[in-house]
């Protein structure tokens, strides 16, 4: 591990910015790395914080101004990533170790629950699915049942309030933003692109490939917590009846 | 109780913003001239997060009960009952008289802070509210607009201070009619606002060097399509800005360089996460200032290191209260 695998600094008096740059790391690792710091912040040290925003390489830390001790903080704060990102890093044989130490956390990722959210696949043809099934070279009902085999792991709620991006999506998925985005995307609309599934939790524009619309609530102010997938979380998606 | 009888713009409900919303992608909101918002209810001494309302334009209201008030930010004229009233103190104010906030010459926005806090249900510890988002404030995040009528919390339980003896009557004081006396007065856009602090973060190692001198050599302006959600600017060079893979958390302050190279200073509603490359960050009293200067008056940007931030934010924080 180096120096710039990772940073952690003050951006402003009150918000200090962690990154997890790591470009050595796949993905899936800097996500996995940045899920453990995440969750070790939040046990230990949530005190002395009054908000916190997960990134996709960063997490970045709201103080109470009335806590803060600049240099011990950023001390604190430097340990805590490095000693998540040690067993990514530390060791000659690189890959194979991060690999290891995927292996023995996803032990521990996987004593979560996983949230099961039903979703009506587009069979009908009204969005993507028809055209992601011919992109992979599979049938509707094959890309529906390897779709719903996928483990996801949420990594951020974003944008607008119960915006979830997931993470999990294998490569083969991986496709563009759709050229022209779309005026209207459906609330509920489950869709993908590049690395992520994401699901809308209102109808807005948006550029992503629809795959299928769930009834799921995202957010509703008057529920406690009011999104109702947050980081950390593991979701899977199951076909409806009707699809 | 508290009406609007008439506004030129919409009135925010601000505090001293959300807390823990960043999980749900929640914005962290809270009033644009945070300073403003904490000397009005330092003057009514009680909590900084009391929600008080944030003005742009000119606007009316009409006291439905006896109230105690405070005025700070921008240089706004103000007119109780027909008198012109001071910025920066405790008024008191009978029922049914009417309050007058003209458009301000120098700044761009008023806090009127109310004893006891303008009372709205409370969603992560605060009672601001943003209409894209569809809660908070006035219901499903709308703003205060002509004929809004608005709760004042009384309930002295839930006041931090007790007793507005402290509070003492200043309405004799006041000379009747001088509105040009009450005019003068002390506004937190001071000269030196024409030079604003940032500290260069996130992306500001991958600008090109034009970009970093292009940044602080030529004036800036705040245009009129600036909101609570950003401060958009105008410079005459546009600033090229690497390219930038992911999105990524933002604080406030921060600079994004969209395509078009104009810059945008994100402000209190700003959303969670952006995709425009960062050239750094404007710190909380920073956007304060920037938050009040006027629409097309000129500033520079000037590098600080991120120590000299802290100092100049806790020695501000300080001679505020």
């Amino acid at each position: 591990m180096t120096d710039s695998d990772y940073s952690v600094e003050w951006v402003n008096p009150t918000t200090m910015l962690c990154c997890v740059i790591g470009e050595r790391l796949s993905v899936a690792q800097r996500h996995q790395c940045l899920l453990m710091i995440h969750q070790a912040i939040l046990d230990s040290h949530k005190q002395l914080l009054v908000n916190i925003v997960p990134g996709f390489n960063e997490i970045l830390l709201y103080f109470d101004p009335n806590k803060i001790d600049y240099a011990y903080h950023v001390t604190l704060i430097s340990r805590l990533v490095k000693t998540h990102l040690k067993p990514y890093t530390h060791s000659p044989d690189y890959f194979g170790a991060a690999h290891n130490a995927l292996d023995s956390q996803e032990v521990d990722i996987s004593t979560r629950p996983i949230t099961a959210i039903e979703v009506n696949f587009d069979v009908h043809g009204q969005y993507d699915l028809q055209h992601i099934a011919t992109h992979l070279g599979l049938t509707r009902q094959a890309l529906i049942t390897q779709f719903c085999a996928i483990d996801f792991t949420v990594i951020l709620n974003g944008f607008m309030p119960g915006f979830v991006y997931l993470s999990g999506l294998p490569v083969c998925f991986h496709l563009p933003r759709l050229a022209t985005p779309r005026v209207k995307v459906p609330k509920g609309a489950v869709a993908i692109a590049e690395a992520y599934c994401g699901i809308y939790p209102q109808q807005s524009p948006g550029g992503w490939h629809i795959i299928g619309v769930t009834e799921h609530k995202m957010f509703d102010i008057k529920q406690t917590p009011p999104a109702s997938c947050v980081t950390g979380e593991r979701i899977q998606f199951r076909a409806t009846h009707n699809a | 109780m508290l009406e609007c009888v008439r506004t030129e713009l919409p009135i925010f409900i601000v505090d001293t913003g959300r807390q823990w919303s960043g999980l749900y992608g929640v914005s962290e909101s809270g009033a644009m001239d945070m300073g403003a918002l904490e000397r009005a209810n330092h003057i009514l001494q009680q909590s900084p997060n009391t929600a008080a309302l944030e003005i742009l334009g000119s606007a009316s209201f009409v006291t439905h009960i006896s109230m105690w008030v405070c005025f700070t930010g921008s240089d706004a004229e103000i007119n109780i009952a027909g008198q012109g009233r001071l910025l920066n103190q405790a008024i008191w104010v009978n029922a049914h008289q009417t309050i007058v906030v003209e458009r301000a010459k120098q700044g761009m926005r008023v806090i009127l802070g109310v004893y006891g806090g303008i009372d709205v249900p409370q969603y992560f510890s605060s009672s601001c509210g943003i209409v894209r988002e569809g809660f908070g404030a006035f219901g499903d995040g709308k703003p205060m607009v002509s004929g809004t009528v608005a709760s004042i919390n009384t309930n002295t339980s839930t006041i931090a201070n007790t007793s507005t003896a402290h509070l003492h009557h200043n309405t004799e004081h006041v000379p009747k009619n001088d509105k040009a006396k009450a005019h003068r007065t002390v506004s937190c856009v001071s000269e030196t606002a024409a030079l604003i602090d940032f500290v260069p973060n996130y992306q500001y190692a991958k600008f090109s060097v034009t970009s970093r001198y292009r940044f602080v050599e030529q004036a800036m302006q705040v245009t009129a399509q600036s909101d609570r959600m950003g401060l958009r600017l105008a410079c005459t060079q546009p600033i090229s800005a690497p390219k930038l893979t992911s999105s990524q958390a933002l604080a406030l302050g921060v600079i994004q360089i969209p395509p078009d190279g104009q810059p945008i200073v994100m402000g209190r509603d700003r959303q969670t996460h952006g995709g425009y490359p960062v050239i750094g960050t404007v710190p909380e009293y920073g956007v304060d200032q920037l938050a009040q200067i006027n629409v097309g008056q000129a500033f520079y940007f000037r590098v600080v290191t991120i120590e000299q931030a802290i100092a100049t934010y806790w020695l501000k924080k300080r001679l505020r209260v």
